[in-house]
C-alpha cells in the first residue's frame, strides 16, 4: 500500500511541470543574476594600487623613495608613483578617470614643514547631508600624507623648543619604535560576503519546497479538497498515506534543489566554501525541512486556505528577508538587534549552516545548525501526523 | 462597481505579502536613512567614512584620545565582541574593522611590553586598510611625539594637528570628477523600484489573473456586465492600487528626507519613480497576458524573479559603477537601470530637459510591454477561435 500510494503521489509530482518549472526557473534565473551581478564586486573592493604624482625639489630632506616602499597588509604595493613638476601633477589630476595616467592625487613635499596633498574635487559642491566626499582612495593618501607631516611636525616642533635634541630625535626616527596597532585578518574559505546571496537562493528553494509539503494534507483531507474527500472515505491507513506523499515530495524537492545547486557550483562555478559534501547534505536536509514545515502548517485544515498561504508565504519571504536575500548583511543586523530571531527563523538557520561550512569548517557551529535543520522536520512530521490522525467527516 | 469591489477584495486577502513588501521597503528606508548624519559639507574634504566596533577596556587618556579621534574619522559604535561574532561581523561587512584597545594600553606604551591594540579586518579589502591605516598614524604619532620629549598631553594634541586634513589637503576643482558619495534623497530613492515592483505586482497580479480565469471569465461574459464596464474596473482598480502605493512610498521617504522635499531635485526624483509605477504597470499588462493558469501557479516566483532580478541587474541594489560592464551591457534593456541612470543624472543637478533621454528610454520598456501584452491576449484570443 505505502508504495502503491508513493508512487501515485511521485506521478502527481512529477506531472505537476508548471510548478517543477517555475522552481527551477527561480534557482536557475536568480542564481545567473547574482552571479552576473556580484561576480567581480569582492574582487573590484581589494587593495589597488593608487597611483598618486609626488613633486619634490632636489634638496628636499624628503623623497618619493619612502613612498613606493609603502605596502598594504597583503603584502601588494599601496602607491604607483610618478615623480613629475607641478604643473605636470596637475595635468594629470585633472585626466579623464579613464585615463590611464590619471593619478588620484599630488603629494607636494616642497616644503617639508608644510607637506600638501591636492586631491580633485568635482565642480559642484552640494549643500546636502553627505556620507563622505573623499573615496577610498584619496583617503589612503591623506593618511599617509598625515604620517609625513608627523614628522615634519616633530622635527619643527623639537627645533623650536630645544635644538639641541634634534640630532636624538632624527635618530629616534630611525630606530625600531613600539608596533602599537596589531591587525588581524578574518580567516575562511570564501571571504566574499556576497556569497551568501546564493546561501539565501539556496534556502529560499529550499523554503520554498513547503508548498509541496502542503499538498499532501491538502489531498489526504475532506474538507481541504475534493481529492482529499475521496481520499478520506477510502480505506487507506492515513498515516501511511501521509508519509508516503511526504517522500514523494521530498524525492521531487530534493532534485529541484539539487538541480538548482549543481548548476550554481559547477556551471557558474561558485565558490561556497568549506566541504561540498556537507554543502549538498545541508541543502537536502534544508529542502526535507521545507516540505514538512508546509506539512505541518497545512495540518490546519480549519484556518482558511488564504490564511495558510499568507503564513507560509510570511515565513518564506520574510524569513529569507530576515537571512539576507534582499540585503546581505541583513543576517549580522538581526543578530545585532534581536538574535533570537536568528535562532528560530528557518531560513536565518539554514544559510548560516552554510556560512558555518564556509568560515568555520564542520564543527560546533554547523552542527548546531543541522540539529536545529533536522529537530524542526522530526517536530513538523511528527506533530503532522499526530494533528492529521482520526481527521475523518465525524472530527471535521 | 461588482468587479471593482471583488477586484478590491482579492488584493486586501493578499495582506500578508502587502505587509511583508511594506515592511521590507520600511527597514531599508530605515537602514538607508541611518548612514546619513546631520553633518553639512563645508566643502572641504572628508575621508571615506565607515562603520567600525570600538572596544576601549583601558578608558585612560591615550584610548580615550584614540577613540575621539576614530569618532570623528568613522562611524563609531562601541561594544564587546566574542572572536566568533567579529568575524561573522566582519564578514558581512556591516562593519569594517572591529579595535579592541586592552586594559593597562596607556600604562605599558612605552615599555618594552607595550600591548597592542588589536584591529580585526578583512585585509583584502581596501576599506579595512584605510581604517587601520588612519589608526597607525594616529597611535605611532602619538608615540613618536612622546619619543621626542613630549609629554602625553602635548603629543595627542600635535598628532591630532597633523591628521587634521584641514591642514594640508588643498582641493583642485576637475571637470568629469567622479563623485564618490551621494545624497540621502538619492540613497533613498534608489531602492523604491524593488518597493514599487514588488508591492504593486503582488497586489494587482493574482487579482487580475483571478478575472481572467476561464470559468470567472465565462461567468462574467454571460452576466448583465459588458466586458467594457468589466474592463474599466479592472483597470481603474489597478490604477488606483498602483496610485496609492506610489502616493503610499512618496509619503513615507518624504519623511526621512525632511528638509530635501519640495526642491528641484526631489520634484525630478517623484517623476521618475511616477514613470517607473507606469511601467510596472505595462509590466503588469504584459505577465497578465501569458495563459492564466501557469501564471497562478507560479505568481510568487514571477513576482521575485522580475522585482529581485531587474534590481540587481538595473543597479537599484547594487550601484551602477561597481557593476560590470557585461551585466550593464544587459542592464540597459531594463527601465530600473534607466531609472538609476535619471537619479544619477538628478543627482549631478541636470535639469528636465536632460532627463528627457532616460526617462523616454525608462517608458519606453513600459510602452513595449503593453505593446507585447497586447499582441500576446490577441494571438491568444485568434489561437482560440480557431
Amino acid at each position: 500500500m505505502f508504495l502503491n500510494v508513493f508512487a501515485t503521489r511521485l506521478k502527481i509530482n512529477i506531472r505537476n511541470k508548471q510548478a517543477i518549472g517555475w522552481s527551477l526557473l527561480f534557482s536557475l534565473a536568480l542564481g545567473t543574476l547574482f552571479y552576473a551581478a556580484f561576480n567581480s564586486i569582492y574582487d573590484n573592493a581589494k587593495n589597488t594600487c593608487v597611483r598618486v604624482a609626488v613633486v619634490e625639489s632636489e634638496d628636499a630632506a624628503l623623497n618619493s623613495e619612502m613612498l613606493k616602499e609603502l605596502e598594504y597588509e597583503d603584502g601588494k604595493k599601496m602607491l604607483e608613483v610618478v615623480e613629475v613638476q607641478y604643473d605636470e601633477a596637475k595635468e594629470l589630476l585633472k585626466k579623464d578617470e579613464d585615463d590611464k595616467d590619471k593619478v588620484k592625487g599630488i603629494i607636494d613635499i616642497r616644503n617639508v614643514e608644510d607637506i600638501k596633498l591636492i586631491l580633485p574635487r568635482e565642480k559642484k559642491i552640494e549643500s546636502a547631508a553627505f556620507i563622505s566626499s573623499g573615496g577610498i582612495e584619496e583617503s589612503i593618501l591623506s593618511s599617509i600624507v598625515s604620517v609625513f607631516r608627523q614628522y615634519s611636525s616633530i622635527v619643527t616642533e623639537t627645533i623650536k623648543k630645544d635644538p639641541t635634541k634634534l640630532e636624538e630625535v632624527l635618530k629616534s626616527f630611525e630606530d625600531e619604535t613600539n608596533e602599537l596597532v596589531e591587525n588581524k585578518s578574518i580567516s575562511g574559505d570564501n571571504k566574499d560576503p556576497y556569497v551568501s546571496y546564493f546561501y539565501s537562493l539556496i534556502t529560499m528553494m529550499a523554503m520554498m519546497a513547503a508548498m509541496a509539503g502542503a499538498s499532501v494534507p491538502e489531498s489526504s483531507q475532506a474538507n481541504q479538497s475534493p481529492v482529499g474527500a475521496r481520499v478520506d472515505v477510502s480505506p487507506v491507513n492515513k498515516s501511511l498515506y501521509d508519509l508516503a506523499g511526504l517522500l514523494s515530495a521530498i524525492v521531487v524537492q530534493t532534485s529541484i534543489t539539487l538541480i538548482g545547486l549543481v548548476y550554481l557550483v559547477f556551471v557558474l562555478k561558485i565558490n561556497f566554501g568549506g566541504d561540498l559534501r556537507y554543502v549538498f547534505l545541508t541543502s537536502i536536509l534544508s529542502t526535507i525541512l521545507g516540505v514538512s514545515l508546509g506539512f505541518f502548517i497545512y495540518q490546519f485544515g480549519r484556518i482558511s486556505k488564504k490564511a495558510r498561504e499568507n503564513i507560509i508565504m510570511t515565513i518564506i519571504l520574510g524569513g529569507g528577508f530576515l537571512s539576507g536575500l534582499m540585503i546581505a548583511n541583513m543576517k549580522t543586523i538581526v543578530e545585532m538587534k534581536c538574535p533570537i530571531v536568528n535562532r528560530i527563523n528557518p531560513s536565518a538557520v539554514i544559510s548560516d549552516a552554510f556560512y558555518a561550512l564556509n568560515m568555520y569548517g564542520v564543527g560546533d557551529r554547523y552542527y548546531k545548525s543541522l540539529i536545529y535543520i533536522v529537530g524542526l522536520t522530526i517536530f513538523c512530521i511528527i506533530s503532522g501526523l499526530i494533528m492529521s490522525r482520526r481527521r475523518s467527516y465525524a472530527s471535521l | 462597481m461588482q468587479v471593482f469591489k471583488a477586484f478590491m477584495k482579492i488584493v486586501k486577502s493578499n495582506w500578508s505579502g502587502i505587509l511583508l513588501y511594506f515592511g521590507i521597503c520600511v527597514i531599508m528606508t530605515v537602514m538607508v536613512a541611518s548612514q546619513y548624519g546631520e553633518k553639512e559639507s563645508n566643502g572641504g574634504f572628508v575621508s571615506t567614512n565607515t562603520s567600525i566596533i570600538v572596544n576601549d577596556e583601558d578608558n585612560s587618556e591615550l584610548s580615550k584620545a584614540v577613540v575621539k579621534y576614530l569618532k570623528s574619522t568613522q562611524k563609531v559604535s562601541v561594544g564587546k565582541y566574542s572572536d566568533d561574532s567579529v568575524k561573522d561581523i566582519i564578514y558581512s561587512g556591516y562593519y569594517t574593522a572591529y579595535i579592541d584597545i586592552p586594559k593597562g594600553f596607556m600604562d605599558k606604551h612605552l615599555s618594552e611590553d607595550a600591548l597592542e591594540i588589536s584591529t580585526v579586518f578583512d585585509t583584502s579589502q581596501a576599506a579595512g586598510n584605510f581604517v587601520s591605516l588612519q589608526l597607525s598614524s594616529f597611535v605611532d604619532g602619538i608615540l613618536r611625539f612622546e619619543n621626542a620629549g613630549f609629554s602625553m598631553e602635548e603629543a595627542i594634541s600635535k598628532t591630532e594637528e597633523a591628521v587634521d586634513t584641514d591642514n594640508y589637503i588643498e582641493l583642485e576643482v576637475v571637470e568629469n570628477q567622479n563623485r564618490a558619495s551621494n545624497s540621502k534623497s538619492y540613497s533613498l530613492f534608489l531602492f523604491l523600484p524593488y518597493a514599487i515592483m514588488s508591492i504593486i505586482l503582488w497586489c494587482l497580479l493574482p487579482a487580475v489573473l483571478r478575472f481572467n480565469v476561464k470559468d470567472v471569465k465565462d461567468r462574467t461574459d454571460v452576466s448583465p456586465i459588458s466586458s467594457t464596464s468589466r474592463n474599466i474596473a479592472l483597470f481603474g482598480g489597478s490604477c488606483f492600487i498602483s496610485l496609492l502605493v506610489f502616493v503610499g512610498i512618496v509619503i513615507f521617504t518624504g519623511v526621512f528626507l525632511k528638509g530635501d522635499i519640495f526642491t528641484e531635485k526631489w520634484y525630478l526624483s517623484i517623476l521618475n519613480l511616477f514613470i517607473f509605477t507606469l511601467v510596472t504597470g505595462g509590466m503588469l499588462i504584459f505577465i497578465t497576458s501569458f495563459p492564466t493558469t501557469s501564471v497562478l501557479k507560479g505568481k510568487d516566483i514571477i513576482v521575485n524573479i522580475v522585482s529581485l532580478g531587474f534590481s540587481f541587474l538595473g543597479g537599484i541594489f547594487v550601484p551602477l559603477k561597481i557593476l560590470g560592464d557585461g551585466v550593464k551591457s544587459v542592464g540597459r534593456f531594463l527601465p530600473t537601470y534607466w531609472y538609476a541612470v535619471s537619479l544619477e543624472k538628478i543627482e549631478s543637478g541636470v535639469s528636465f530637459n536632460g532627463l528627457l533621454g532616460s526617462f523616454g528610454m525608462e517608458a519606453l520598456f513600459g510602452v513595449f510591454c503593453l505593446a507585447a501584452g497586447l499582441a500576446v491576449s490577441r494571438v491568444s484570443l485568434y489561437v482560440k477561435d480557431r
